[in-house]
């Protein structure tokens, strides 16, 4: 059908109303899957419906802690939130933070901080993931108390922003663990 | 109220008929065809949506030897730091298609969690399923990520092999630009500031990054040469507050340079 819309034009005949349609329609279709094939641009996906998404928690979360808007938190990769730099200061700030997390001497692997920038770019929700070498998911006893306030202690984010506009985000920060001492640290 | 019904019933019958004409030619379908109708449903819901993420497993649940469906499933979870749940899918696929995502995951290792000698077991691993043939994970010459995992894993020396062998064994318009910069950092920790010199040069010749000047003030510095590098700290501060610098939205790249940075040089070198 397409290719006879086509011919059609080509002949220079009279062009149906519905041929327009059928154009105006593919090139619409065609423009949304350009867009919808870019992850690093804002979208709106109802947050619920994310991997990883992280509820509020009245047992470990701060009450006081809001968001822009539950529903459309983005990702770190889609409206760039910063701390300062970026991954150079945050790699400073741990530098000299208390980073006495306690973690058994006997863990190497990753330990992986995600928390929740809200769009003032304050810093709350956090949550914890520990792999060994081999990706495997172990659970190991730290001072999550002490990661959570060196984090909070950072002060503000300068929050995602894209277009002018700012929005709440997802970050996290990745503590490589070499024999309970953090070797290296990917933000 | 008769045509409202008769519109009702006529809408329920209409999808009844395509439901199940859709249903018989779905079983016609070989079991790989089947999972790939899974997969490409998924793709009209954006990554990391869980509607995605359970359309994909209805693809794996089909055919469990869909190699895509694993990876493609595993990105989201990496990139949001669930490295469990990520790296297991990804484990499925390398274990389906080692030669198609081994150098995909060892891009992840490399970036995403500085795992340098995870990383390069995985671009040696693909290297040798790949006899005579120059590999690009991710788009990037295998010799240079492998140089990366050397450098990481402080083996400058390996780490200059695998960049030579990066840029002289290649075609000089398919050598990434990155390489020359990368190759000069490792020529300047090694002490061998005019060839770092040439690489940087030659580096800003097809794209005067930012990141170019900062190693060229830098070397220039070492040489005794301050006027020169200060020179070149200007014209980078210059180039980076116009955005012509190397950034990424996911990590930090190797050697990645801010703008601190030019000021702590001009700060020692050039405010006399």
């Amino acid at each position: 059908m397409y290719n006879d819309y086509l011919f059609l034009f080509m002949k220079n005949q009279k062009v149906p109303t519905s041929c327009l349609a059928y154009l105006v329609f593919t090139i619409y279709i065609l423009a949304s899957l350009t867009v919808m094939g870019q992850n690093t641009v804002p979208h709106q996906i109802n947050t619920k419906e994310k991997v990883g998404w992280i509820p509020f928690d009245p047992l470990q979360d701060d009450s006081g802690f809001e968001v822009c808007d539950e529903y459309n938190i983005q990702e770190y990769y889609q409206v760039n939130p910063k701390y300062l730099e970026g991954s150079k200061s945050i790699k400073a700030y741990f530098k000299t933070a208390n980073t006495n997390y306690r973690i058994p001497s006997s863990f190497s692997g990753f330990l992986t901080v995600r928390f929740v920038i809200n769009c003032q770019g304050s810093i709350d929700r956090v949550r914890f993931k520990t792999v060994d070498q081999s990706y495997q998911s172990v659970e190991i006893k730290i001072d999550t108390e002490t990661v959570k306030k060196s984090l909070k202690n950072m002060g503000k984010w300068t929050p995602g922003a894209v277009d002018g506009v700012t929005y709440d985000c997802y970050k996290h920060i990745v503590f490589k663990v070499t024999n309970g001492e953090i070797s290296d640290i990917i933000g | 109220m008769r045509i409202i019904k008769a519109i009702l019933i006529g809408s329920i019958s209409l999808f009844i008929l395509i439901f199940l004409i859709v249903f018989s030619w779905y079983q016609t379908l070989e079991t790989r065809k089947q999972a790939e109708q899974w997969f490409s449903l998924s793709k009209y819901y954006r990554q990391g949506n869980l509607r995605r993420q359970w359309l994909m497993e209805q693809a794996i649940k089909t055919d469990p030897s869909f190699a895509e469906a694993y990876m493609q499933q595993s990105i989201s979870h990496n990139k949001r730091g669930d490295f469990s749940t990520g790296m297991a899918l990804l484990e499925k696929a390398v274990e389906l298609k080692p030669v198609r995502y081994l150098g995909y995951r060892g891009s992840v290792k490399l970036y995403m969690l500085h795992d340098y000698e995870g990383a390069l077991h995985d671009f040696l691993r693909l290297d040798s399923l790949t006899p005579n043939f120059r590999d690009a994970p991710r788009g990037e010459d295998i010799y240079q990520v492998m140089s990366l995992c050397h450098e990481g894993l402080g083996n400058d020396s390996l780490a200059l092999f695998y960049l030579n062998k990066a840029i002289d064994e290649e075609d000089p318009q398919w050598v990434d630009n990155q390489a020359y910069l990368y190759r000069s950092r490792v020529q300047i920790r090694l002490g061998d500031f005019e060839r770092a010199m040439d690489n940087l040069t030659h580096g800003i010749t097809t794209n005067p990054l930012a990141d170019y000047y900062y190693y060229l003030a830098y070397a220039h510095f070492q040489l005794n040469n301050p006027q020169k590098g200060c020179e070149y700290l200007s014209e980078g501060v210059e180039q980076f507050n116009l955005g012509y610098f190397r950034s990424n939205p996911y990590y930090e790249l190797p050697g990645q340079v801010y703008l601190s940075d030019f000021h702590e040089l001009q700060k020692q070198y050039c405010e006399k």
